[in-house]
């Protein structure tokens, strides 16, 4: 059995994560302004005022589905700790961290990078070669590879032309930039790839130590202390993307003034807080189990 | 309630029966092979797969069917396809049945079911039968976690059966296995009224 100071920690831990999930939950009606005709409608179970925000905010609508792509993921994360699960919730964490990577990836290029660290024609030109990437990706995967790769490039360079056009900005060389790999999605999250790599490969992908522990995938043992610490020590982390997620995403809704970027960094201060004053209690009894000073 | 409202509601009731049959193969699988049981040293790697396969199995049936839960279920169902594609290699002929295709499970979990663990802004805009949320209750999404959940109880069953006798598990375990074999073609039955029934609008 898990000694209280673990249980503790991964109890701590699952709470930060349903109040930052609860954030996404109100960012997603924010960013689409929850207002359809002056009337707050609720986006996520009214799929015609989705269309509707869609056709008057047509390029907010692609991240709110991040979002909720990410909320809906974590909320079974949050049930598999519940249910002492750990095995899903290494395959349902995977999702959440390639929205939260992808939302910080574009809204860091959009509207951080260039005022920051970066030229803004570089960071456009990145911004660039994600869409396209995923452009290619996804009519690919959904035409079943009918359409020609020629005829494909064909059209998104088109596309490519006409946005930027529109928006009286010079056409930015892309080239043929068409894959979008899974890890690098999550580069942009700290130790990101890392993380990404350890759930592909010990929860996904099967290169398993069947009888090693459970954070190596293993399905021998299910309460010990370092058990319990594996539920806690991945939900920390998520706890913290989603957190930069939502801080993220609150750029889109910040001129309006309502202090959501401001809001959703205290929430992951106060996160890191109150994880790091349970996570230390209980790694020392980790230690003092494994004989560790 | 949509154009296709009333197939939706069919087809989400077809899709809680076939997670009720799971369930019931899940509590089949804790009395043939209980967690706290010790694994010897010897004991083949299927085993401890099809373990893994019955928390994947847990964890999908525990969600109430609808475009969000959908998503969740997808990413069990595919972990769950990786482990049943090692564990059918090692199921003998006489568990066998022509209608479960060996090769399905690492292209289903590869081809359709990735889809749902790998997002992108535009993915997400696709029809939920291809990842996305687009154009929410769609009945071909669920037509498809019909079929998913249906081969994934009609090989995970035969898979039961074989680890019974592995184990000598007393019991009759086969009967039970063959009443929900049973109870999960009567609701595919209803399911491919449906479906002929969606076909035909379409046509």
């Amino acid at each position: 059995m898990a000694t209280e100071a673990v249980t503790r920690y991964r109890a701590t831990v699952a709470n930060l994560l349903a109040d930052s999930v609860a954030t996404t939950h109100e960012l997603e009606r924010l960013i689409l302004d929850g207002t359809v005709d002056g009337a707050h409608v609720d986006l996520v179970s009214d799929p015609s005022a989705r269309g509707e925000a869609a056709r008057s905010h047509p390029g907010r609508l692609p991240y709110t589905l991040l979002l909720r792509k990410a909320r809906i993921h974590t909320a079974a994360v949050l049930w598999a700790n519940d249910t002492n699960n750990l095995h899903s919730l290494g395959v349902q964490m995977r999702p959440v961290l390639e929205c939260a990577g992808q939302v910080v990836f574009v809204f860091h290029h959009l509207i951080v990078a260039p005022n920051t660290t970066m030229d803004p024609e570089r960071a456009v030109e990145l911004l660039g070669r994600y869409s396209h990437a995923d452009y290619y990706r996804t009519v690919m995967a959904a035409t079943k590879g009918k359409v020609g790769h020629n005829k494909l490039l064909e059209n998104i360079s088109v596309l490519e032309e006409t946005v930027a056009a529109s928006v009286g900005m010079p056409m930015v060389e892309i080239g043929e930039g068409r894959t979008l790999r899974q890890a690098g999605k999550v580069a942009t999250l700290a130790e990101g790839k890392i993380l990404y790599d350890h759930l592909s490969d010990y929860f996904c992908h099967g290169r398993v130590d069947w009888r090693g522990h459970s954070w190596l995938g293993g399905v021998v043992s299910t309460d010990s202390d370092q058990d319990v610490f594996a539920f806690a020590i991945l939900m920390n982390y998520l706890v913290e993307q989603v957190a930069v997620m939502n801080a993220y995403a609150a750029l889109l809704d910040e001129s309006d003034g309502r202090g959501w970027v401001e809001a959703t960094l205290k929430q992951l201060h106060e996160a890191r807080e109150a994880s790091n004053a349970v996570r230390d209690a209980a790694e020392a009894v980790l230690y003092k189990n494994a004989g560790v000073d | 309630m949509g154009e296709f409202g009333e197939a939706v509601e069919e087809l989400r009731a077809g899709c809680e029966t076939l997670c009720d049959m799971l369930r019931e193969l899940t509590r089949i699988h804790v009395e043939i092979d209980a967690p706290e049981r010790r694994v010897g040293a010897q004991e083949p790697d299927w085993i401890l797969r099809m373990r893994k396969l019955c928390l994947h199995a847990m964890a999908m049936c525990h969600w109430e069917v609808d475009v969000d839960t959908m998503h969740v279920m997808a990413t069990e169902l595919r972990a769950a396809y990786v482990q049943m594609d090692a564990v059918w290699k090692c199921v003998p002929d006489e568990f066998r049945l022509e209608e479960v295709d060996g090769s399905s499970w690492a292209n289903k979990a590869r081809v359709e079911l990735a889809t749902y663990d790998h997002p992108t802004p535009l993915s997400l805009t696709s029809p939920l039968a291809e990842g996305g949320f687009g154009d929410g209750d769609d009945p071909r999404g669920y037509l498809r976690l019909v079929a998913w959940l249906n081969h994934l109880a009609l090989g995970y069953g035969l898979a039961l059966a074989h680890l019974a006798r592995v184990l000598g598990t007393e019991g009759d375990i086969d009967s039970r296995i063959a009443g929900v074999a049973a109870a999960t073609a009567h609701a595919l039955a209803q399911v491919a009224d449906v479906a002929a029934r969606l076909s035909g609008d379409e046509a």
